[in-house]
């Protein structure tokens, strides 16, 4: 019954020509199972399937929803990396060590894409070290959420069309989880961001670029990207 | 005027406003299905008198389950559990919200609970718990105000656990806000001021923070062009019907643009210092909302300009050059706060330092400053201001406004 | 600001997603009205300009499956809400979307109080009568192709016209790629519709602040955008503003009635198959001039929404009904320079003297509520017939 478009009509023999269509009538169509009523002359349960000459395969059809393979690679990837990047950057750059160092002991949050990912989680272990824990959010306690609404969301933050404020102002993400871990860890991210692209870029992605000493900067960067590339920890 | 790359903006609720409309809350109630509400209250309003005109209003038409006036100023957990029970105990199948915010966040907090048969209400904090539309909630504001009755927020605190927690939801909005000038008719001048400036400061930010969109917009522009046009009417001749109406209007109208379009660094500031001095909303805010333009002018700088229209009028419009209309602005603001002070015979606070609690001291000792800036870097509001905040900058602007002394533009970092 | 004397009630039910990558956000608004299979309806016209793809494109990685009818024909009857009402149920879907202009609104508002309740609530809803449950989740994705009816509470099939509160849809998305750009007329047609509404809704008697609010938000976003949308019509944030001004314009309207110009364009229109916009905009500056012979009429609010804050700081007291409808004539005769054949007058749209007797009358059914004063219409026809442009 699934190839076409089909509906049940109840009819009794006694009745020719036109089946009886009406509006406010007995019945209209009946999916499945004839009810007695809907049958005034009585064949309870005959069940004649017919197509409605309206509804045709061309005008009518089931689009299942596809993938966006590629995009999903390119936001895993990106999502990858600045988890990894953070767990770097809590051991190199002081202020991002003391955002985590005001967050509880155990503290984990998780930055995906819905419906289904991906994603990438950031735990405190329970002596205070910053770890990135994968992207496999079943089973895993989370403290805090931010899930991107979709795809093309992630993918407007990861190709750095919105910047994290901008997104943010324009609902592209949910937050579950306390507001005031939320703030410290989008600060968090934008310091992160601030360390990874060029600066061109980077004054995209924040609200203000900050005025670092250079060879902090270098030096910070650097040593973060070697700790996401090669997983110092 | 502005179309955002992309925005979202969404108010449901059924605005009822006129000098009687009250009236129509019976009908409200039968056209949803409901025939036995749960009039929620505080002692405040209830000794004010207002629920009895509400009562009187409804006349027999609509049968009141029972009356719940103990809704404390802080909404508390334990209230919301126990005033469910009573709706649960009176077979009621609806509400009506007789107060200010803590009232109208108690009301949407016990929704939650008869609705969803709610053990815990933690469960549905956060954002997305709620699927399915809740009992009928009729608000009717007695300030004007915090706008919490087009809001979809409600904020419950656990005194026990000293936790606060949030609900965001769609299904929180009450189905109807009734405007009916009689239930500010009572309200004291230094209320009347400081709520009003409330509704003032949610416009203002509405039109200049990130979330800025065109519904937000032009529901901003009308409310404070009506806030500009009969704020010190009323603080002046309380009785002014016309006035109180307008007033309500507008609040109602800032409350549609902020929830919709957020707020900035004035809340930012603002809800600190409430939570660490138990400062009242809408002192903070009017005392607060000059800094906010100026802090973020160099970002908002135009967009700032156009609110000489509404907060000015046409005329000195008009006559302002394009690049003095953000001076102008908060020329205005400032100047009303100090029109407020001067007609409440002092009591509007015009910086943080004069601020007084009940007993007459001091509510903000310069000391707890740095306290309220680190607080402050917690509130989500600071995602939406136009300019970056750190733990400096909110310091630096909470110096200057609890001197009183405009900001040095010198000293803000510009992003 | 005009105040209203009386009580004054206002409803926007809908939700509002506008500009880059909305579309992507349908799975999971839907999500949160608890749906999860959604059937799309719109016309073959847009089934041809890409809309599958586009719609395909929107749920790709949602998981979710969505059915695609493309066969809304341009005057839809009750037959086509009979045959889809059996496919919804016989499919399962939970939700509708609406893609397209007037028609498909129009179908989907019947077939959603069908589905959501029984077949019987057309009738209800057809007298006023419908109760006003909560109806299943219904998304508008309209485009310039306005009818000046598609985000509010009327449908009109043939033969069955309904009116229902709860019908009005729940979420509109406004996208630039089921905003495409249309011919000349149809966009003129789009933008002087919607300013007539805006317009009407700045004048009448029962309006508010909030009506106020949106109207003036639809005319400033016309005024500010038509010349962009008609000259450049791949700029998308001008298409973009336009149907944004649709959306709030038919708030207004819904919130409080069609006047003399909305309903007599309409009546014209249906006489003479020329869309109603452009009829509008025909009548606009007479109806206009009409108000000027009123006592009070709030002339220089309209200013401001047409002329903008700038200008209107600028004009004097009393001056802002003529400044309003010198500002219509001005784009009337903008319109006929970029359009080519562009119509003058009523006299050269096919209808004939004859036809002014019926016209009133016919106008007043357009409202359905007898609230216009019939001699006035009359007046303003017979104006517009005297005038060429």
């Amino acid at each position: 019954m699934r190839g076409g478009v089909f509906l049940a009509l109840c009819f009794s023999p006694g009745i020719s020509g036109d089946p009886g269509h009406r509006f406010g009538g007995a019945g209209w169509f009946i999916d499945g199972d004839a009810k007695e009523e809907d049958c005034p002359n009585g064949n309870e349960g005959e069940v004649i399937i017919a197509v409605m000459e309206s509804l045709t395969m061309d005008n009518f059809r089931e689009i299942p929803a596809g993938g966006k393979p590629f995009k999903r690679i390119y936001v895993a990837l990106m999502l990858w990396f600045v988890g990894r990047a953070i767990q770097a950057a809590a051991r190199v750059d002081e202020a991002v060590g003391e955002e985590f160092a005001a967050l509880p002991d155990g503290f984990t949050f998780s930055l995906g894409v819905l419906p289904r990912g991906p994603a990438m989680i950031v735990g405190k272990g329970e002596e205070g070290q910053v770890r990135y824990r994968g992207w496999r959010l079943a089973g895993q306690r989370i403290d805090l959420q931010m899930k991107i609404k979709n795809l093309e969301g992630a993918l407007l933050m990861f190709t750095f069309q919105e910047s994290t404020a901008v997104a943010t102002a324009r609902n592209r993400l949910i937050v579950d989880g306390e507001v005031p871990a939320a703030c410290a860890i989008v600060r968090i991210l934008d310091r992160v961001e601030v360390y990874l692209l060029p600066k061109i870029i980077a004054k995209l992605a924040v609200k203000r670029y900050p005025d670092w000493p250079w060879e902090e900067k270098v030096g910070n960067r650097i040593r973060i990207y070697a700790g996401a590339i090669l997983g110092f920890r | 005027m502005y179309l955002p790359g992309y925005y979202e903006y969404s108010c449901r609720v059924k605005i009822v406003a006129g000098h009687d409309a009250l009236e129509g809350i019976p009908a409200l109630l039968r056209h949803v299905g409901a025939r036995r509400p749960l009039l929620v209250t505080d002692k405040g309003v209830a000794g004010a008198g207002l629920v009895d005109i509400v009562r009187q209003a409804i006349g027999d038409r609509l049968e009141i389950g029972a009356v719940a006036d103990d809704v404390p100023p802080d909404s508390d957990l334990k209230v919301v559990h126990r005033l469910s029970a009573l709706y649960r105990e009176n077979g009621c199948d609806a509400m009506i919200a007789v107060g200010g915010g803590s009232v109208m966040d108690t009301a949407k907090g016990i929704n939650i609970v008869v609705s969803e048969r709610a053990e815990d209400l933690m469960k549905f904090s956060g954002s997305g718990a709620l699927k399915r539309p809740l009992k009928p909630l009729i608000a009717v504001p007695t300030t004007a105000g915090t706008g919490s009755e087009v809001t979809l927020v409600a904020v419950i605190k656990d005194h026990e656990r000293h936790l606060k927690m949030a609900f965001v939801s769609f299904f929180l909005l009450p189905d109807a806000a009734i405007l009916d000038s009689r239930m500010t008719l009572s309200l004291p001048a230094p209320i009347t001021a400081s709520t009003g400036m409330d509704a003032l400061t949610h416009a203002v930010e509405a039109y200049y923070c990130l979330s800025k969109n065109p519904l937000s917009d032009v529901t901003a522009l009308a409310a404070i062009r009506l806030i500009s046009g009969n704020l010190l009417k009323v603080v002046r001749k309380p009785s002014d019907r016309e006035g109180r109406l307008a007033m309500a209007n507008a609040a109602t109208l800032a409350g549609m643009a902020f929830s919709n379009s957020m707020v900035g660094m004035v809340h930012t500031l603002g809800h600190a210092t409430g939570s660490v001095c138990g400062v009242p909303h809408g002192v903070c805010m009017a005392i607060l909302l000059p800094y906010g333009l100026e802090y973020n002018r160099h970002k908002r700088e135009v967009v700032m300009g156009e609110l000489l229209f509404p907060i000015g009028g046409p005329g000195i419009y008009g006559q302002t050059a394009p690049e003095d209309r953000t001076n102008r602005v908060i020329a205005y603001v400032r100047q009303l706060n100090e029109d407020l002070h001067e007609m409440t015979g002092g009591r509007h606070a015009r910086f943080l330092g004069e601020v007084i609690d009940r007993e007459g001291n001091p509510a903000v000792p310069r000391e707890r400053l740095p306290d309220i800036a680190r607080t402050a870097l917690g509130d989500g509001s600071i995602f939406y201001n136009p300019e970056d905040l750190d733990y400096d900058d909110l310091l630096m602007v909470l110096e200057a406004a609890w001197e009183g002394m405009p900001l040095d533009s010198g000293r803000i970092r510009k992003g | 600001m005009f105040q209203s004397a009386h009580t004054f009630v206002f409803c926007s039910p809908a939700k509002v997603l506008s500009g880059n990558r909305a579309l992507e956000n349908l799975p999971v608004e839907l999500a949160g009205m608890d749906a999860c299979r959604p059937l799309i309806l719109t016309t073959a016209g847009l089934a041809v300009r890409g809309m599958e793809r586009i719609m395909a494109g929107a749920f790709a990685d949602s998981q979710l499956t969505v059915g695609f009818f493309t066969g809304v024909p341009p005057c839809p009857d009750r037959e086509l809400v009979r045959t889809l009402y059996g496919l919804y149920r016989d499919r399962g879907y939970d939700s509708l979307i609406a893609l397209g202009g007037g028609p498909v609104l129009t179908v989907a508002k019947a077939l959603n109080i069908a589905v959501s309740g029984e077949p019987e609530d057309l009738e209800a809803a057809a007298a006023g009568t419908l109760e006003s449950k909560e109806l299943r989740p219904l998304t508008a994705i309209p485009n310039l192709d306005v009818s000046g009816y598609e985000m509010t509470r009327y449908a009109d099939l043939a033969s069955l016209s309904l009116t229902a509160p709860t019908a009005i849809p729940g979420l509109l998305v406004l996208d630039h790629r089921t905003v495409p750009a249309e011919d000349r007329k149809t966009t003129a047609a789009a933008a002087l519709l919607t300013l007539t509404q805006a317009v009407e809704a700045l004048l009448h008697p029962g309006r508010n602040h909030l009506t106020d609010a949106y109207a003036y938000g639809a005319a400033r976003f016309i005024m500010e955008n038509f010349r962009t949308a008609l000259k450049n019509p791949s700029e998308r944030g001008s298409r973009l503003a336009l149907a944004n001004a649709a959306f709030f314009a038919q708030t207004a309207f819904d919130n409080l009635s069609g006047g003399k110009i909305f309903c007599l364009g309409m009546a014209i229109s249906r006489r003479c198959a020329v869309s109603p916009g452009l009829v509008m905009g025909l009548l606009l500056p007479h109806g206009l001039l009409m108000e000027m012979d009123r006592e009070e009429t709030p002339g220089k609010d309209l200013f401001l929404a047409v002329g903008g804050a700038e200008d209107y700081a600028l004009v004097e007291e009393g001056m802002g009904l003529r400044k309003t409808v010198d500002r219509c004539v001005e784009l009337l005769l903008e319109l006929q320079s970029l359009i080519p054949d562009y119509p003058r007058s009523i006299r050269d749209i096919g209808l004939k003297k004859s036809d002014l007797e019926e016209l009133p009358g016919a106008a007043d059914e357009v409202t359905g509520r007898g609230t216009l004063a019939l001699p006035e219409v009359r007046y303003l026809l017979d104006k517009a017939w005297e005038t060429r442009f």
